[in-house]
């Protein structure tokens, strides 16, 4: 969920995303004729009116975080169509530019802890009948909570927060966030922490043996008070968790999975750990928003839901996916257990769930201990 | 004839005015109102109320660590720049036009540089095996330290600037007269040099203390997250999450401008 290292190691991994990640996007987008195919009559629901599938539609998301080949592609599908990249750069931001900019936004990518936030704003378009494409998507990432239906969020990735660590420099090996936090005093200095409020709070909640999630002001306090105290020890509270533990300035980390297998990519020596206590993760995934290009936004979701285009974009990201028998997907990423892990570890992830107003009182104690 | 010629001048007075008060003043006033406002978490809807709460959050003890530290790093920065500006002002001074311009050149050939770069620079200065880690075996970067030395490196021109121009501006047989009534030459300094400096340093020391207290990139980049200055809270607030906390912020950056150019130019008036 940050922005800044995601487009740090994306700029860093295009080049070769670019050669390798699109190949099977590019075999596939050749010759298979079992992937679904791009929806060309959008079907927009309850109208008779023909879709309008030309126009440049404004996409509001993390910089990088599509596939190598996928806008060319969608522009070449859809002749007269044009994709305009909108950098995120927060949820908060994005709150902000989607209530601010209603219609000059087309779609965006958003998680779970903040599509209710704009559902409430009334922004979002119904994907409709218009969005075939989302019976690729594993029935595990479908029906969500904010979203039971599937009206309105199409899901795209996920992504866990563990441990990493480097196995060279760092004496001991932990296995839970009790040994992250023991670890963190002996290594004071270089440890760094994942710069994302959910992540790392809800990180927190689970070595506290608190709900992940919890609304109580006792425990979100006692989460401020653990990160506090842990400040000291921290070398940096960074979106570049990977970089730092490749270069070896930080020998122990709180990050996201994705930024984690792109750094080991670079240097083998950094490990990954699921912490014994569980894990906190975030889901995102694509949702159009009401403007008067709304047709051409659902066709966009959809061409990034082809199996071929959406290949396209794992590989290039380097994040877990919710199709996971994709077989374009390349196959380091559909088999590291960083991305994809067995069932023990994934029985233990709670996604993050939306606060309401609580949210502040969350904000308020992440505020603190950054501010300390 | 008079009335003809004036009413194009009147026009583009008038345009200017417009977008002075459209571009600046507006949004201004539109700040300071939500200083005075209430925020909804949710919606990110700005209520105008008339409440001080903003300010009352701003003084917390959530946020009160990052004024100590943004005011406590500008003032730690002015005195460090005043410290290296001064006398490298000084000696500028008494080099001949030519070496003065040369010298000149090399203070300000950073400014040439843009800004980000610059601070990017000091962090691989300031970062393992970089040059303050291998002569002093201190990394400084992602802390206060490496801030402050940050700000000192970015801002030291804006100081020494003002000060070369005062010190230029002084009567020549004022040291003459010093040397001839026997001064030593610190005592022709602290007596006669330091005074008629004093005018730049005091708008050497406003400039950067103002730039300090509202830095943004020097932090984000070298504070690594951890050294939260005034303009990085700004940043976040300003984003829609709570622009009453951000409209605080900035009417006491504000307040703190306006009483050092005060300060300035009653320290201008003093010295003159």
């Amino acid at each position: 969920m940050t922005n800044d290292s995601r487009r740090h190691f994306l700029q860093r991994s295009a080049y070769l995303a670019l050669a390798a990640g699109s190949m099977p996007a590019i075999l596939a987008a050749c010759g298979d004729d079992d992937d679904p195919k791009p929806t060309n009559s959008s079907g927009s629901t309850g109208t008779t009116a023909a879709p309008v599938l030309t126009g440049t539609i404004n996409f509001l998301n993390f910089e990088g975080w599509i596939g190598a080949g996928e806008i060319a592609a969608f522009e070449k599908q859809y002749p007269g169509a044009k994709v305009n990249s909108v950098p995120w750069v927060s949820n908060e931001d994005a709150i902000a530019k989607v209530k601010d900019r209603t219609g000059d936004l087309d779609v965006l990518l958003v998680d779970g802890t903040t599509f209710p936030q704009m559902a409430a704003l009334e922004v979002f378009a119904e994907l409709g009948t218009s969005v075939p494409n989302l019976a690729n998507i594993d029935p595990a990432y479908r029906n969500n909570p904010w979203d039971p239906d599937d009206q309105f969020f199409a899901a795209t990735d996920y992504g866990r927060t563990g441990i990493a660590y480097r196995k060279d420099l760092l004496d001991g090996v932990p296995t839970s966030f009790e040994d992250f936090f023991a670890l963190a005093e002996a290594n004071s200095g270089k440890v760094i922490v994942l710069d994302y409020q959910r992540s790392v709070m809800g990180s927190v909640m689970k070595y506290l043996g608190l709900p992940p999630s919890s609304t109580n002001q006792e425990d979100i306090d006692a989460v401020r008070d653990a990160l506090i105290a842990l400040k000291p020890h921290l070398l940096a509270i960074s979106t570049e968790v990977g970089k730092q533990l490749a270069a070896g300035e930080a020998v122990l980390a709180l990050g996201d999975a994705y930024d984690i297998y792109t750094a080991k990519q670079e240097n083998d020596a950094i490990e990954w750990v699921d912490p014994t206590e569980g894990q906190v993760a975030y889901l995102e995934g694509l949702a159009v928003l009401e403007g008067p290009r709304v047709d051409l936004a659902r066709a966009f979701v959809n061409f990034h839901l082809e199996t071929a285009q959406y290949a396209d974009f794992i590989n290039t990201v380097n994040s877990a996916g919710v199709m996971p028998d994709n077989a374009a997907i390349l196959e380091a990423l559909r088999t590291t257990p960083i991305l994809n892990p067995g069932s023990e570890v994934r029985s233990g992830i709670d996604f993050h769930e939306f606060l309401g107003e609580t949210g502040e009182a969350w904000q308020t104690a992440w505020d603190a201990f950054k501010s300390a | 004839m008079r009335s003809i010629r004036r009413e194009p001048l009147t026009l583009l007075a008038g345009a200017e005015l417009l977008l002075v008060a459209s571009g600046f003043l507006l949004p201004l006033v539109v700040l300071v109102a939500y200083a005075f406002g209430e925020s909804d978490y949710l919606t990110f809807d700005v209520s105008v109320t008339g409440t001080l709460d903003p300010f009352r959050e701003l003084f917390s003890d959530v946020y009160r660590p990052v004024l100590v530290r943004s005011f406590g790093l500008a003032a730690v920065t002015v005195t460090v720049c005043a410290l290296i500006g001064v006398p490298a002002a000084l000696a500028i001074s008494r080099l001949d036009e030519r070496r003065a311009q040369v010298a000149l050149l090399a203070v300000v050939a950073p400014a040439f540089v843009s800004f980000t770069v610059r601070v990017h620079a000091w962090s691989n200065l300031l970062g393992a095996d970089g040059v303050i880690d291998e002569l002093t075996g201190q990394r400084l970067l992602f802390r206060p330290g490496g801030v402050a030395l940050g700000m000192v490196g970015t801002y030291l021109p804006l100081f020494v600037l003002p000060v070369v121009v005062a010190l230029g501006r002084r009567d020549a047989a004022l040291l003459d007269a010093a040397a001839d009534l026997g001064a030593p030459r610190w005592r022709t300094t602290r007596t006669v040099v330091l005074p008629l400096a004093r005018p730049g340093i005091i708008t050497g020391a406003v400039l950067v203390g103002v730039l300090a207290i509202g830095e943004y990139i020097v932090p984000t980049v070298l504070g690594g997250g951890k050294v939260l200055l005034l303009g990085n809270v700004l940043n976040d607030q300003a984003a829609g999450r709570d622009q009453p906390l951000g409209g605080a912020i900035a009417v006491v950056i504000l307040v703190v401008v306006a009483l050092g150019a005060v300060v300035a130019r009653l320290g201008a008036r003093h010295a003159s």
